[in-house]
């Protein structure tokens, strides 16, 4: 077992995909504190629904797929934002209408090119040992702007997503905020999609942060709890898909999932 | 005294229809104004627009001297909320970190703190004698130690007006007379000026300076005692007008 772990490490696709599932893991966990404390979790999951339509535009144009769904997701991002501000309607039914114009959008464009459907559904479950160079460098230079973007914006955040009136009466500009988070959300949810496929992104940005605001006492500590419970679970994850042949994206959340489950029974019976 | 509050009549609209309608009034630096008025008497808009965060209609606000588009001092003024039960109850927020808040008004981008601020904090938890409560989760605390936390987190600026919306609201009558007579010593020993939205008229009369009695316009805005010797005579007031003068009777 020891020679097999061993091996197992010195394999390049399992070295890529340690190196940007590291990345984007602690990205998700990190934002996804914020995007739960703010009642907008489902926005990862609408969000990633537009990122099926826009994959599949990228294929169909012949565009490599994840340059064509940063800039598209980014722009649904706004347009949420925009429907729910402009047409009066609560968040949820905007995202429900801008994922649904995604899944659509890529359904016809599959439909009319009947070329690329195998490619285009292998994006559904992911698979991150199947990660290129350029998406490994792709997943880790935006990862890294992005914790960058909310290490300037740390307290900015903060203070939007604690109590948003008050926020605004010391000068932040509250609105701005909400923009930079949807579009945050919008990068980290494309970089996510190679990792655990478009159905599954949503648990990678919600689970590590629900499982750290179980056991954490400060926003810094659940952040720190929040990124070394996704990391297991990436680390983890990939490695126990590999020995046992399972698919990468469904591991990962599954023990994303046992590690929320064993949360809730240590706050309940021993904390 | 300077004027640090100008509101020179004010309309403040949602839509159509309008909330607070020609409302003008001075506050002078060390007041303690007690804003009163029935539900829906536009106390909460009044103290939003002085707070910047609803636009007027007409009419023009100064603070210190600035009109308030062009004012930029914000941690001059601080403000604690209605209701504490905005608290999201699942926020993991400590103690310490909320208090830390109050200090970004006078912090450029990127905001972060020095150990200078870190001290600041520290000082302002003593004074409200909540040090023991720092790494508690905010959540966990009672309504009395979670309203001193807000109050900490507005007197850490140093600011020069507080503005309190119903602050008592949720406290018992413990926890109420002591959060009073901490504004009160704020109001005394450091010459904050206090504006104070309350319901309870016995806060009014015992701690006020001066009274606000807004009914979308202002029935009144003088000494606390001048309000009671001018319509103790038999003038006309509303519902809430007879309330409070039939509480000062008693």
């Amino acid at each position: 077992m020891n020679m097999d772990i061993i091996s197992f490490l010195q394999y390049s696709f399992i070295q890529k995909a340690f190196f940007a599932g590291s990345f984007v893991a602690v990205t998700c966990s990190v934002l996804g504190l914020f995007l739960v404390l703010r009642k907008m979790s489902l926005i990862g999951d609408g969000l990633s629904h537009v990122s099926f339509g826009a994959i599949a535009l990228g294929l169909f144009l012949g565009i490599y797929p994840f340059y064509v769904a940063v800039p598209v997701v980014m722009l649904a991002s706004i347009v949420i934002l925009k429907i729910s501000e402009k047409a009066k309607i609560y968040g949820d039914s905007a995202i429900g209408i801008v994922s649904a114009v995604g899944i659509a959008g890529g359904v016809i464009l599959a439909s009319v090119s009947k070329g690329f459907n195998v490619d285009l559904f292998s994006y559904l479950f992911g698979n991150i040992l199947a990660i290129s160079n350029t998406e490994v460098v792709l997943s880790v230079i935006l990862s890294f702007v992005v914790l960058v973007v909310i290490y300037f914006f740390y307290w900015d955040l903060f203070s939007a997503t604690f109590d948003e009136e008050y926020a605004k009466t010391t000068g932040i500009k509250t609105n701005f905020i909400n923009i930079l988070l949807t579009l945050l959300t919008a990068v980290t949810v494309v970089l996510s999609v190679k990792m655990v496929g478009i159905m599954l992104v949503s648990a990678l940005l919600i689970l590590p942060a629900v499982t750290a605001l179980q056991l954490a006492k400060g926003f810094k500590v659940a952040m720190i709890i929040g990124c070394f419970v996704s990391l297991f679970s990436v680390l983890f994850g990939i490695t126990l898909s590999f020995f046992l042949d399972l698919p990468s994206g469904a591991t990962i959340v599954m023990i994303n999932a046992i590690l929320f489950f064993l949360a809730i029974t240590y706050k309940k019976f021993v904390a | 005294m300077s004027i640090v509050i100008e509101v020179d009549n004010i309309t403040v609209s949602y839509g159509q229809s309008e909330a607070i309608k020609n409302v003008s009034f001075e506050i002078q630096s060390g007041d303690f104004v007690g804003l009163v008025g029935s539900n829906g008497a536009g106390k909460t808009t009044l103290i939003k627009a002085l707070l910047g965060l609803l636009p007027i209609s007409s009419g023009e606000i100064k603070i210190f001297e600035q009109k308030i588009k062009q004012f930029n001092r914000w941690d001059k003024i601080d403000y604690l909320p209605q209701n504490i039960k905005s608290i999201n109850p699942l926020f993991p927020a400590t103690v310490e970190e909320v208090v830390f808040l109050g200090l970004l008004s006078s912090k450029k981008f990127p905001r972060h703190f020095s150990p200078n601020d870190k001290l600041r904090v520290e000082e302002t938890l003593g004074y409200m004698r909540i040090n023991n409560l720092k790494d508690k989760a905010i959540s966990e605390l009672s309504g009395g130690q979670q309203q001193r936390v807000l109050i900490a987190r507005a007197l850490v600026s140093k600011p020069e007006i507080l503005i309190l919306d119903e602050p008592t609201a949720a406290l018992d009558s413990k926890s109420r007379d002591e959060l009073m007579k901490l504004i009160k010593k704020l109001n005394c020993d450091f010459g904050i000026t206090i504006i104070l939205i309350t319901h309870d008229t016995n806060i009014v009369c015992e701690y006020a300076s001066k009274l606000m009695y807004l009914d979308r316009r202002m029935v009144f805005f003088g000494g606390v005692k001048e309000f009671y010797e001018k319509y103790n005579h038999g003038e006309l007031l509303d519902e809430y007008g007879k309330h409070l003068i039939s509480h000062q009777l008693k």
